[in-house]
């Protein structure tokens, strides 16, 4: 009897409702399949894995045919199962059920991404898995990716998006994913350069976060000419502070209230047209 | 949807490619045996050996490691 008989006289398609882990040593000696349930050995080879052995597993290959199961990296499996325990918080949670439906399906698992670094980093997590997640991210899905994520894992969607659209829904229900939307797109294609400004960060501060960016984009010879300030509520009041001493600094401020009765505000700062000091380059 | 697991050696993760006909080629990347053309992810992009965290049946098969397409395809078997 070879041993897919052997599978299917003993185990036969119990071998398979449940879920399996696959053990696969490294030196390719020997595969061992256990049900996760009841950590049973159901194969072990000897010797080299060839066609044959492979073939022997037949009735998985049949299964996953079938669109019955699917193989996934343990690794890979124990995360999911963490990401998903780590939303079973108050503010994953409201952001994931403000924003289901409004924001792309992709976009959604990017914004549950930063959602997820975000809860790693507040209970003192591993900075060494952030900067993993983080960097395949970026090598996978770009840049646009990378900007979800990292406004995500800042929190600006607990705050800041989360307000912007609620407020474009109490002005106008039906108009507001497409006015949220639009708003979105262009805060994600300008983020590098730009400070969202948040109910801890006083007037001083924001005017010293201008000129350190606009210092480093000078040095660094980023092309860009803005930068930009977003600020929705009672932010708006401390960028209008800030920019009392931003106008010493800088000739050219826009400011502008793209959506027509929402109190936000985007101020484009030309950074390039300064009179920057040297005492502002040291104490930057 | 059941899942199969499996360790993430790179023994391990061409015993499951030859499993489902694919191999990888001299620099790595996942082919489809047969045809031996390389396999791209969801993102439309070829998929090195490392890069790679599962399989499943469908238009778009191969899952990479990253946690966005890892979670894309959690959510496909919660809805399967």
């Amino acid at each position: 009897m070879n041993i897919l008989d052997w599978l299917r006289n003993n185990l036969g398609d119990k071998s398979i409702n449940t879920d399996l882990k696959m053990d696969i040593a490294t030196s390719g000696k020997k595969i061992v399949i256990k049900n996760n349930q009841a950590p049973v050995t159901i194969i072990q080879i000897g010797g080299n894995v060839t066609n044959e052995t492979l073939n022997q597993l037949g009735p998985m290959v049949d299964k996953y045919e079938n669109k019955e199961l699917y193989f996934l990296a343990e690794e890979q499996d124990n995360q999911v199962k963490k990401v998903v325990s780590t939303e079973d918080n108050p503010e994953s949670k409201g952001v994931m059920k403000t924003f289901k439906g409004v924001l792309s399906e992709q976009d959604m698992l990017l914004l549950r991404t930063g959602l997820y670094i975000r809860q790693l980093t507040k209970s003192g997590g591993n900075s060494e898995e952030i900067q993993k997640i983080k960097h395949d991210v970026w090598a996978t899905h770009g840049e646009r990716a990378n900007n979800i994520v990292n406004l995500s894992s800042a929190g600006y969607y607990s705050n800041y998006f989360r307000v912007l659209y609620k407020d474009l829904i109490k002005q106008n229900a039906q108009e507001a994913k497409a006015r949220f939307l639009k708003e979105h797109e262009d805060i994600i294609k300008n983020m590098s350069l730009a400070i969202f400004v948040n109910s801890n960060m006083g007037a001083d501060e924001v005017t010293d976060k201008v000129i350190k960016l606009a210092l480093r984009n000078i040095t660094y010879g980023v092309t860009d000419e803005t930068i930009t300030l977003h600020a929705i509520g009672q932010n708006v009041k401390t960028v209008e502070e800030s920019l009392k001493s931003l106008r010493i600094k800088f000739s050219h401020i826009k400011t502008k209230r793209p959506l027509k009765n929402i109190n936000q505000t985007v101020t484009r700062i030309y950074y390039k047209e300064n009179s920057l000091t040297e005492e502002d380059k040291t104490s930057s | 949807m059941k899942t199969v697991t499996f360790n993430n050696s790179p023994v391990a993760k061409k015993v499951v490619l030859r499993m489902l006909g694919m191999s990888v080629d001299k620099q790595n990347y996942i082919i489809n045996t047969k045809t031996k053309e390389r396999v791209l992810s969801p993102m439309g992009k070829e998929v090195l050996l490392d890069d790679f965290a599962g399989m499943r049946k469908g238009s778009v098969i191969v899952i990479t490691k990253d946690l966005p397409s890892v979670l894309a395809q959690a959510e496909y078997a919660n809805e399967s």
